[in-house]
Formats: structure tokens, sequence, C-alpha cells
């Protein structure tokens, strides 16, 4: 079990995919520096003190609610993340290397395996980015403890962790990283867990941001907007009233897909086609 | 060769945490003024202090104010009473629109009609040297109230917020009509 593990990590990590999609993603946090955190160096006013400085926590990507890097960024990351790990499920499986992984290996080991590559693997490429982006802000803009009520900055009360805000803004922007790896890497296990019912390698890379946008749509219909992914992924909730346990009933339902999904496609689907 | 690596990574953190630590040493925060109901704190030149804080109606207001017009039915607004005085030689104009209402992670500003209302049409903030007034702000309490009471934290008036903290610690007087 370890072995596999081991091994389907290592097919997901060590690709040129991965490398590719990490940097796509360090390019789009880097751009967002370039074309809206610099030009604001010049108004930053550090020795009139007349007004609450510009700090890392306004200008982090994830926290910039009007910034067009920060939409799109969170929307497409979920293709971006599929791409290391998403369809080599699908691959071995037309390819027959399905076949003789199953001669040496128990079934269950190897779906497990790639359950965990396909969840990491998309944590990691939709998280580092990030990382990286609140990083090099630091190295530009203060990071000052932001508190209630100085302007436009920060998070409204109704916001989901919104006291954690107040009280430690990193502790809450590494809370958002958790989460984000969490979400990303359900959403990229889709591909795994769904690959039976298609025929194409690209439906298949697409299938977690069809899911996302099914998601998007869904609860756009039944009035829970706050529940769009395009709104709880990001640390800047632009829809208000998101609650924790009800993103937890999210991430247990892609779970449970996954198991049913996985079930029916060993026990029907291996031998068969 | 893995010296030479844990070398340039060491290097490169200390790089890091120095340009760190530059960038916020450019900004320090001055001191934190925090006062309790009817202590002083003093603010551009102006002593304040804050006499009480009550939560009333929309209705109740436009009753109380003779204007229906400031707020609508149905909204919640936080008033908070201040005596301002003018310890200095000079006139001073007190900045009530910069105040800000908090409690736990919500805030609210002053609303500038209800300033008219309640402190007379010819309001203009001035204070002259020597004068104590009576002012009273208005904030909308656009929240649901009833989450915000059982919030532990306290109601906070906020006087000013850079580089200079400066807040009243209030306690709510009336949470009704």
């Amino acid at each position: 079990m370890r072995s596999c593990i081991k091994n389907e990590l290592s097919r997901a990590f060590k690709n040129r995919a991965m490398y590719t999609a990490l940097l796509i993603g360090a390019v789009i946090a880097m751009a967002q520096i370039l074309l809206e955190v610099v030009p604001v160096l010049e108004y930053q006013e550090s020795d009139t003190f007349t007004s609450f400085p510009h700090t890392s926590y306004e200008h982090y990507m994830g926290l910039k609610n009007g910034s067009m890097f920060a939409i799109y960024y969170y929307m497409f990351m979920v293709v971006l993340a599929a791409v290391p790990c998403a369809i080599t499920a699908y691959t071995d499986y037309k390819s027959g290397y399905l076949k003789q992984i199953f001669t040496r290996s128990h079934k269950k080991y190897y779906y497990i395996s790639k359950y965990i590559a396909a969840f990491f693997s998309a944590g990691t490429v939709a998280v580092i980015p990030q990382i990286l982006n609140f990083m090099v802000v630091a190295l530009m803009l203060p990071s000052i403890q932001p508190y209630v009520g100085i302007g436009y900055v920060g998070l409204l009360s109704e916001c989901m962790w919104a006291d954690i805000y107040y009280q430690n803004a990193f502790l809450y922007v590494m809370m958002y990283w958790v989460l984000d790896f969490v979400v990303y890497g359900c959403m990229n296990m889709l591909s795994v867990a769904l690959m039976w019912f298609f025929d194409n390698k690209f439906a298949v890379l697409l299938l977690p941001f069809f899911f996302y946008q099914m998601l998007n749509l869904g609860m756009q219909f039944v009035g829970k907007a706050a529940l769009m992914p395009d709104s709880f992924l990001r640390p800047g909730q632009p829809m208000l009233g998101a609650e924790f346990h009800e993103i937890l009933l999210i991430i247990v339902g892609i779970v449970f897909i996954c198991v049913i999904s996985c079930t029916y496609g060993m026990k029907k689907q291996d031998y068969y086609r | 060769m893995k010296k030479i690596y844990m070398g340039i990574a060491l290097v490169l953190l200390a790089l890091y945490a120095g340009r760190f630590w530059y960038v916020n040493a450019l900004f320090p925060q001055e001191e934190y003024i925090s006062a309790g109901m009817r202590e002083v704190i003093t603010n551009n030149g102006l002593e304040y202090n804050v006499e009480n804080l009550d939560l009333i109606s929309a209705e109740t207001y436009a009753a109380k104010y003779n204007n229906a017009n400031t707020f609508e039915t149905g909204e919640t607004i936080a008033v908070t009473t201040l005596k301002v005085k003018n310890n200095t030689a000079e006139v001073k104009r007190t900045n009530l629109l910069d105040f800000v209402l908090i409690k736990g992670s919500w805030s609210n500003g002053t609303d500038l009609y209800a300033l008219y209302d309640m402190n007379g049409d010819t309001f203009d903030g001035t204070i002259q040297p020597g004068e104590v007034q009576e002012l009273r702000i208005a904030t909308i309490v656009n929240t649901e109230v009833e989450k915000l009471l059982i919030k532990n934290s306290p109601w906070i008036l906020r006087l000013s917020g850079w580089p200079c903290r400066k807040e009243f610690i209030v306690s709510l007087e009336n949470t009704g009509d």
C-alpha cells in the first residue's frame, strides 16, 4: 500500500505537467503583484501617517475582492490543478497499464493511491502560488494586523471566520490555504472517481471544472450565493453568509461521490471495458 | 552539495526576514489609547467623553428627533451621546464623521444626516474655546442585532484609527425602545 502511494505521488509530482501548472500559477500570482500592488506603492505614505497604510492583507490576491486576477485565478485554478494528475487514472485505464498493476497489487490500493495523489497534487498547485503571492506582497507592504472599521479594508462581520481575521489575520490566511487545498484537492478527486462515465481524455480533465461551475449554478439557483465556489474559495469572500459546516457538507458530498463511484467502478467497470 | 543548498536557503531566508522587518518598521503604530464611559480622551485638541449609548428603532428615532426620512422603517439605530470640550484657546472643529462604532467584527460609521437631526440644523462641528457641547451621533446597526447582542465583545467607539488608535469602551444602556 505504502509503495503504491509513493509511486502515485511520485508520478503526480515529478512530471512536467506539475511544473508547468505551478509555473502558470506563479506567473498569475506575480502578474497580480506587478499590475495591482506595484502601482499602489507610490501612494503609500510612510512619513505623513494620515491614513491607514496599504497592507499585505489588503493587497494579497485572495483578499482583494475587486481584482480580476483573484476572480480568474480561483475559477481556472480548478483546471490547472487537474493537469498533473486528473487524467492519469483514465490513461492508465485506457492504455492497459491498469491491468499490469492489478496483477501485482490490490485494486483497492491503486485507487486509494490515485485519490491521494489527485488530492495532494491539486491542493499543491492551487495553494503554492497563493503562498508565493502573499510572501512577495509582504516584502512590499507592511503586514499590519487589520482591525475592524478601517474603511474598505478587511472582511465584513457576516464573513466566515471574520473574528479570527480580526484577531490574527495571518492565521485566517493560513486557514484559508488549508481550506482551498482541501476543496481543490477533493474536486480533483472527481476526475478519478467519475472517469468510468467518459470516453474522452479532455472531458475527464475538465470534470472538476464542470463540477465547479455546476456548483456555482446550483448554489445561485437555490439562493445560496455564498456557497458558490467562486465566493467561498476566495479568502475575501465576496458573497456574504457562508458557514463552515455548509462547506464541510460540500466536501463530504464530494468524498461520498468518490467512494460510491469508485466502488461501482471497481465492481463493474474495470473488468468489462 | 547539500551544504551549499542549505547555505543558499539560509541566506535567502535571512534576506527575506530583513526586508520583511524593514518594511514593517516603516509603519510603527503609536500608543493605543482606550477609555471607559465618562472618561476623557483628547483627539485633535478636543476632549471627549461618552455619556451613553442606546439602541433605538427607526420609528422611535423619527418620533424623538422629528424626522422620519433619515432612516428606514425596521432599522436599528445606535445613538451615542458625547460631551465635547474645547480646552484650547482656538476654535476647533470636531470630526464626528470619522467615528466608528464597533462590536466584535461588526462596524459602521456615523450617519451624516442624523447629525443635523440630533444636533440642530446649524450644526457644523465648531466648538468655541472653553465651550462644552453635548453632541449625539447615530450609527445604523446594519446587521442582525440579536446576533450582535449575544457576542461577548464590548461596544467600542473609535475616534481615530491610525497611527494612534483611540477608543472608548462603551456599555450599552438601552437595548430597545
